[in-house]
């Protein structure tokens, strides 16, 4: 593998474009559905923190879900349970439900709870993901007051037919990736297929209970299994259509937590089916583009605890079944108009009907949401940029206040690629339908949160030569959310939904990049470091003290780094993740079960590739958690030391 | 001149990685201070949240009113666990019991030193010695009590009860159990069992209100019992007072509230004034034959009452479990109600108890 400028370059092109004849690249690019290097100059010049995953990263990531590439390669916190496990992310100190993760510009945040399973998003079955930090979002989704992940599934590698990859991996883990592309002029097919599986036994020392002890992780195995399907038609040469499904499914076991000393009669497990599937309509002449999407999604998720008595494992005491069906329909149509004199119009109108199926509501439950917005951006030469964006939602027969964005960005100097950006917007995040209405607790009364945040970034790129060239950019935002969603006691013996916290998120993100070539020697460095601080400053929680605090599970510290190099068929990548410490309560107090203590995670994998004719045969050995740290990312659920994976990929041009 | 720039990206991977990795080195923990011997002890079983582990356990010396906090954790260097429902003393030890860990913990009554635990247990939540080398462990699930040697922990039998148990308290030759929960059982929960402590089979049952949460014995050897009325207070909670010799019911006393849900019956070590939870502290003469009118301390609008305790000295301890997510608080009331100490106690405080 090499590194050239299309190695590097971004697929994801965003119709949003300041000026007219940078426009009309962009719309052919889409058209072509190349990756050119060209996106990247529109991204750094917008108002907004967009950002697209390094594809070189993505590739090394391809085998794993989504929640190991976001915590190994970007700011974004995600909150894993273990391998296999529950894993949320949350974008600059905000909540699980305030990350939007959207396919193909459709949000697959779960209605009921309001969040996604990384753990589930295999990274195969999309070719990019774009992070939408804070207030560039809104031009997406509405409600992601920390941020959106944006999938595409819909972009091809032209020079790939065929890409598979299969790893054997510690603790009986397994995967199958593939990838598959047929087509010609008219018509493209893509397929990709994951199936990964791991019996998940691990040993860990269990300091947990007296006396300590090393004991092998149980009730911990999962398998996810499903294929991608996508089938592009152009009708003409102003007119393509598109179908797309995402069919998986699910199964893992829960683990008890580590201080449980009666491991063997317990039964805790989840299993799930989605299917996703989309029909899109996408027409371009000139200056004009216009997309409509219409889609279905289902999901079907069973949650069933059993545990027995000690004497006798037939002897059940608990038996929870938890059966929820979700349906979901969306129809999203968009508009782009580049008009004369740099200015660019653009609206769309967002529907979302939701239906739930839940023995934990009383009765089917919905929510039917209309969105609206109107979006003007301006250029003025290039050098000054400024985008005016309104959302207007319409949820259940009421309006949401409007959701205004506002952003400017500058490059002062011609011949500099230096870029500043300034914006701020206000946006509305609905309760999940479990908040509304889960039995006992659900709150129908529950207003939205909504959320201010201003945002300031400055972008410094520079190319030396053809073969050497460094980014470096620095971000600070600064962010309050208000009627932040909780449970809370009652008098009762239950809990219930209340908007109770008042949050400010304040941090900034720090992002350093560099690539070169010398010789037969290529390589690749990216580094980077957030500083999020997210506080509750509500009057509760002034009265109770804990004003101030650090929310929990919000690391105040993060960073991750990414090397790579290779020489001739030979490459090997670095990868190392630091999470500083995280509160597990709201007191003050430095002992282990109120703070989880900081730990850095390493993985170093090297391989080598083989070339014959029209195929390519790679081999590679990685080594996860090199330095075998003890660690724990959530409160006594333990986690892996080092353990092994081998990597044969196979792949045709 | 590329390779100078080489060189200095080598070198700044290099000095990253090596800050990266020096981070991970850092302490795990801030070491706490010694906690010394248990003296005065009065003792705060933090239950902590259903699933995190975070149960904790906090030490009060009610002479000095020093407080310290993760006592477990900090002597023992492992977590109390999850959920720790009860604490229980004998002259040389205290038992914790740790409900969804499935665990009794027997710790040194001086140093809290582990000496020895129960596992295997279903769903523990209270523990009684019967005599010198045995004790018996009620079960939220079970239809059975649990029989252990106190020596090492280890489970000698299983007791059929025919019912869950929840309060365990012996008089004379007796084991006057409570079957609070419903749950695992096909029966009403409405009854106080009965266990012969010799031959240790069920003697007798008589029958109460629903849920019967807590009981205590008075200075004239009556039983009184505390039942809330229901899960889903089917019943107007009522105060039982019984005579454990014949069974017979002297007095039982109906709650105006059928949605209130009293709780945590206590009574001072003179064993003449009886105390409770519901909502407010309410405290009665055990001579009285109706319920008190008037709180003995009155909750705060964001007070969350869950546990109380009686010290030897008849001074009274009330928990407020905040909102479980964060500390709880600990009140302590001298006996004519006046508030000499506030101090922190760990999440949800749901148990007290004093070594004499």
């Amino acid at each position: 593998m090499t590194i050239s400028p299309k190695n590097i370059a971004f697929a994801f092109l965003s119709w949003i474009l300041f000026q007219e004849a940078e426009a009309q690249m962009i719309f052919d690019t889409l058209y072509l559905d190349e990756t050119e290097i060209i996106a990247r100059k529109y991204e750094r010049n917008a108002p907004t923190k967009t950002e697209e995953i390094d594809t070189l990263v993505k590739s090394e990531f391809n085998h794993l879900s989504l929640a190991e590439l976001l915590s190994a390669h970007t700011p974004v916190f995600v909150k894993n349970y273990g391998k296999g496990s529950l894993a949320t992310a949350s974008f600059r100190g905000t909540a699980a439900s305030h990350t939007k993760v959207l396919w193909n510009d459709i949000e697959i945040n779960s209605p009921m709870l309001g969040q996604v399973d990384l753990s589930l998003v295999p990274n195969n079955f999309y070719s990019h993901a774009i992070l939408n930090y804070g207030g560039s979002s809104l031009e997406n989704t509405s409600g992601a007051l920390g941020g959106a992940i944006n999938l595409f599934s819909g972009k091809r590698q032209p020079d790939e037919k065929l890409s598979f990859i299969q790893t054997f991996g510690s603790f009986k883990t397994f995967s199958s990736s593939l990838n598959m592309n047929l087509g010609n002029e008219k018509f493209a097919s893509l397929t990709s297929a994951h199936l990964t599986s791991s019996e998940n036994s691990f040993s860990f020392y269990n300091k947990a209970i007296i006396p300590p002890e090393w004991q092998t992780q149980k009730n911990a195995s999962y398998y996810n299994r499903g294929f991608t399907q996508s089938f592009t038609y152009r009708l003409s040469a102003f007119n393509e259509l598109e179908v797309i499904t995402w069919n998986q499914w699910n199964f893992r076991e829960i683990p008890p937590v580590m201080s449980s000393q009666n491991h063997d009669n317990h039964k805790e497990e989840q299993a799930s089916f989605t299917s996703r599937n989309i029909l899109k309509w996408k027409f371009h002449k000139k200056n004009s583009m216009l997309q409509v999407k219409a889609a279905w999604f289902y999901e079907d998720l069973d949650y069933l605890l059993v545990t027995a008595t000690s004497v006798d494992p037939e002897d059940t005491v608990t038996f929870i079944q938890s059966v929820n069906k979700t349906n979901s329909g969306f129809i999203k149509a968009g508009l782009t108009q580049l008009l004369s004199r740099g200015w660019t119009l653009s609206a769309g109108l967002d529907v979302a009907l939701n239906r739930v199926n839940s023995n934990n509501y009383s009765g089917i439950k919905s929510r039917n949401d209309f969105g609206l917005y109107l979006k003007i951006a301006k250029s003025f030469s290039g050098f000054v940029n400024i985008e005016l964006l309104l959302r207007q939602q319409f949820v259940d027969n009421a309006f949401t206040p409007p959701a205004p964005f506002a952003g400017i960005s500058v490059k002062p100097f011609e011949e500099q690629d230096l870029y500043l950006r300034f914006n701020a917007n206000y946006n509305y995040n609905l309760p999940g339908l479990n908040d509304l209405y889960w039995y006992p607790g659900g709150n129908e009364y529950l207003k939205p949160e909504y959320g201010i945040q201003y945002e300031g970034g400055i972008t410094y790129v520079k190319r030396v030569s053809g073969t050497l060239g460094f980014t470096v950019e620095l971000s600070g935002y600064d962010s309050y959310i208000n009627d932040w969603i909780q449970w809370v006691p009652t008098d009762y013996r239950y809990w219930t939904a209340r908007n109770i916290a008042f949050v400010h998120a304040r941090g900034l993100e720090a992002l350093g990049q560099m690539y070169g070539q010398k010789g037969k020697v290529v390589y690749k460095f990216i580094a980077r470091y957030s500083f999020a601080k997210s506080t509750n400053e509500s009057n509760e929680a002034k009265e109770g003290g804990y004003a101030g605090r650090q929310l929990i599970y919000v690391p105040l510290h993060s960073g991750n780094v990414f090397a790579y190099l290779s020489y001739r068929k030979f490459e090997c990548t670095w990868n190392t993740q630091f999470t500083g410490k995280r509160n597990t309560s709201l007191n003050d107090e430095s002992l282990y079960s109120n703070v989880l203590p900081a730990f850095s995670l390493s993985s170093i994998s090297v391989g080598k590739s083989f070339d014959i004719h029209s195929v390519s045969l790679e081999a590679k050995f990685g080594v996860n958690n090199l330095f075998n740290v003890s660690y724990q990312a959530v409160l006594w659920r333990p986690m892996p030391g080092r353990n092994y994976e081998v990597f044969v990929v196979f792949k045709w041009k | 001149m590329i390779k100078l720039r080489s060189m200095r990206f080598l070198g700044m991977i290099v000095v990253l990685v090596i800050v990266l990795l020096l981070d991970s080195c850092e302490k795990e923990e801030t070491p706490a201070p010694p906690i010394g011997e248990f003296q005065n002890a009065m003792f705060v079983v933090n239950e902590g949240n259903f699933t995190a582990g975070n149960a904790s356990l906090t030490y009060y010396n009610y002479k000095t009113s020093a407080v310290s906090q993760q006592v477990f954790y900090r002597i023992n260097g492992a977590p109390l666990g999850d959920v720790a429902n009860s604490i229980t003393f004998d002259e040389n030890s205290i038992y914790i019991v740790v409900n969804n860990s499935h665990v009794v913990y027997k710790i040194n009554a001086v140093t809290g030193k582990y000496q020895a635990k129960t596992t295997g247990l279903t769903s523990p939540r209270y523990i009684l010695k019967i005599d010198n080398q045995r004790a018996l462990v009620s079960d939220l699930y079970e239809n059975n009590l649990t029989l252990i040697n106190t020596e090492n922990m280890e489970i000698i039998s299983r007791i059929a009860l025919g019912r869950t148990s929840e309060n365990l308290l012996k008089y004379g030759n007796e084991i006057f159990i409570t079957n609070w929960s419903a749950f695992q059982q096909d029966k009403p929960n409405n009854m106080i069992m009965i266990v012969d402590s010799e031959n240790l089979q069920v003697t007798d049952s008589t029958e109460v209100g629903m849920e019967p949460n807590s009981m205590v014995l008075d200075k004239n050897n009556h039983l009184w019992v505390l039942c809330s009325g229901g899960y889903l207070n089917e019943e107007v909670p009522t105060l039982w007072k019984i005579d454990p010799e014949n069974k017979d019911v002297l007095m039982r006393l109906e709650f105006p509230d059928l949605n209130s849900s009293p709780d945590n019956l206590h009574i001072n070590k003179t064993g003449d004034t009886l105390y409770y939870l519901n909502k407010n502290v309410y405290r009665m003469a055990i001579s009285t034959t109706q319920l008190p009118d008037n709180y003995f301390v009155r909750a705060g609008e964001n007070d969350n009452f869950y546990a109380l305790g009686v010290s030897p000295g008849s001074d009274v301890y009330v928990t407020d479990a905040n909102d479980y997510t964060r500390n709880g608080t600990v009140y302590r009331y001298t006996p004519g109600g006046v508030l000499v100490q506030k101090f922190e106690a760990g999440i949800a405080p749901g148990d007290i108890g004093f070594i004499d």
